[in-house]
């Protein structure tokens, strides 16, 4: 386990956790703000005397930061973990479900897809004797927990408190699914508009948000001077 | 730790000598033992080793004895997240139970857990027992949000929020934190959902080709060009944006659409109302004429025919559009 490799998320003790977390603590959708509320954040340091007294949150100060932004929401937050061994996977999968349970996460599927497992036929000597080899095989075994309708600040909470706990050699990959509005400019066609300044803005807009393209940049802004002066030159379709 | 075990180990097997009334302690048996045993011989005395003033291997002078192992000192109702608050490798003086691992030797048991290697080897979800991960859980609940209860069903979701944005994130152990798959992002939606009108519909289809799929109605943009996922974010929404602007536009050149290029059959000026209209108009004797082909356009049976056929061309062969064809030609022709 002492391998020199830096390992994807810190190590760190569970006071910790909670200066972390904090920050991102975000509250409410449109319909729901609060105005004003913002407890002030103090960074909490714990002395190494503390790691194994096993002090929880009741004696520390909850530093809840509550933002105006809206919430992220997520249609599906699907967690997959890979190890070799199954029963590490086994009790982390107890652990995953555990939690989720007392943060009030909804739980989707959780199932276990099938091992891979990966052979190679090496020679067993090191020169000649080609007809004695050596065979190794690395088994991959999968887990994947599934949640469903998480918000932003919850799945971010759960995720971090489940990979802070990943055991070692094991891998996790997340796939958020979140939900969106359709994007206000795409609500009515921009050609409806009155031919004023309203349309640079909007194209201003589009041009900033998007990378530099040459050949992408060129198309919408030709386009409403087109419209104006109906010109028959054929253009090109932009995606 | 191992290694300090395995040595000392390896000089108790030469030497076994801790008889206590005549009988053989460590191996009432004499069955093999593994290598891993700790040696019950006291370390104070001198096995007859030069002194090497407090240096060398066998260091004996300065060492403390180790003490009873903590687990005789342990409650039963004692605060296990304490003992174990994160994640630690296995420490058999702390843990009080008697847990066995490693691949038995003939007519054995695997060995128990001191100076076990196996154990300290695997992970260990020690810190994790059902009481701390629920402590732990209280005390991050203050930082989660609810869930809005009014989005309580799939269709309420796809009706409010139809644009549906995925994302992976990876963790994992390497030399290196980045995954460079993290950066692609997939955008998808129903075209139901954007303000298309027929034509806008059409092109829009035409214009993102393979990334539309009939069936569900659903336009998925995969953005990987972009080193940065916000930036791959941005760039979606960009061709998002675009394609729906594009798609209103009437381009000069887009009312030379022939009728190859059409996406569904119409059966207005096409060679089957010609063939039929000249099949009537040759049935009825009744006489040429504007008046009489409008006349027998408006004919339901006329209609009939129409449907049968556009379900035909658009919908492809199957069992009832083939009995509305037949149907509809009988009634047409009189048969």
């Amino acid at each position: 386990m002492a391998a020199p490799v830096v390992i994807g998320r810190n190590i760190r003790t569970f006071g910790r956790i909670f200066v972390g977390v904090s920050q991102s603590g975000s509250i409410g959708l449109n319909a729901c703000r609060y105005h004003g509320r913002s407890t002030l954040f103090r960074p909490l340091q714990l002395p190494a005397a503390c790691l194994h007294t096993g002090t929880f949150s009741s004696s520390l100060p909850s530093s809840v930061i509550v933002t105006e932004e809206p919430d992220t929401l997520y249609q599906k937050v699907s967690v997959l973990v890979k190890g070799h061994d199954k029963a590490v996977l086994d009790s982390y999968e107890f652990f995953a479900i555990l939690a989720a349970k007392e943060l009030g996460v909804t739980l989707g599927k959780v199932f276990e897809p099938p091992k891979n497992i990966e052979r190679l036929t090496l020679l067993k000597s090191v020169h000649i004797f080609k007809k004695h080899r050596v065979q190794y095989e690395m088994r991959t075994h999968y887990r994947c927990i599934e949640l469903s309708r998480v918000t932003g600040s919850t799945a971010q909470v759960y995720l971090e408190y489940i990979q802070r706990n990943l055991p070692e050699g094991v891998a996790m990959e997340v796939t958020k699914t979140s939900m969106e509005k359709v994007p206000e400019h795409i609500l009515e066609p921009m050609w409806n508009d009155p031919p004023t300044e309203e349309k640079p803005s909007h194209i201003h807009k589009l041009l900033i948000s998007a990378p530099n393209q040459d050949d992408r940049t060129s198309s919408p802004e030709t386009g409403p001077e087109n419209m104006l002066v109906d010109n028959g030159q054929p253009e090109q379709g932009a995606a | 730790m191992a290694v300090h075990t395995l040595k000392k180990s390896i000089l108790s097997l030469g030497r076994i000598d801790c008889h206590i009334y005549g009988v053989n302690v460590r191996n009432p048996l004499n069955r093999a033992t593994y290598a891993t045993a700790l040696s019950t011989n006291n370390s104070s005395q001198n096995k007859g080793f030069p002194d090497r003033g407090n240096r060398g291997p066998f260091n004996r002078r300065s060492r403390r004895e180790a003490g009873d192992p903590r687990t005789d000192r342990m409650p039963v109702d004692q605060d296990w997240p304490t003992v174990y608050p994160t994640a630690t490798p296995f420490r058999q003086g702390s843990v009080p139970l008697p847990v066995r691992m490693g691949f038995p030797v003939k007519k054995g048991v695997p060995p128990e857990k001191k100076g076990n290697l196996e154990l300290i080897k695997i992970p260990n979800f020690l810190h994790l027992t059902p009481l701390a991960i629920k402590k732990h859980c209280e005390a991050l609940k203050p930082f989660c949000t609810e869930w809005p209860s009014a989005l309580d069903t799939g269709a309420k979701c796809d009706e409010h929020f139809p644009v549906k944005v995925e994302s992976k994130d990876y963790v994992s152990a390497g030399t290196s934190l980045r995954n460079p798959s993290a950066r692609i992002v997939h955008l998808r939606l129903k075209l139901s959902c954007l303000n298309l009108d027929d034509h806008a519909r059409k092109k829009m289809v035409k214009l993102v080709g393979e990334r539309y799929c009939k069936d569900t109605d659903t336009l998925a943009i995969t953005t990987d060009s972009c080193p940065v996922r916000q930036q791959n974010y941005d760039y979606a929404m960009y061709l998002l944006t675009v394609l729906y602007h594009e798609s209103w536009k009437m381009e000069a050149w887009e009312s030379e659409k022939t009728v190859a290029d059409m996406e569904e059959y119409s059966w207005e000026d096409s060679p089957s109302q010609k063939n039929i209209m000249s099949t009537l108009v040759r049935m009825q004797v009744a006489g040429e004429g504007e008046a009489v082909r409008e006349e027998l356009l408006g004919r339901p049976e006329v209609q009939e025919y129409r449907d049968s056929v556009t379900r035909l061309k658009n919908e492809g062969e199957s069992e009832s559009s083939m009995h509305q064809y037949r149907d509809a030609v009988k009634k047409l022709l009189n048969l």
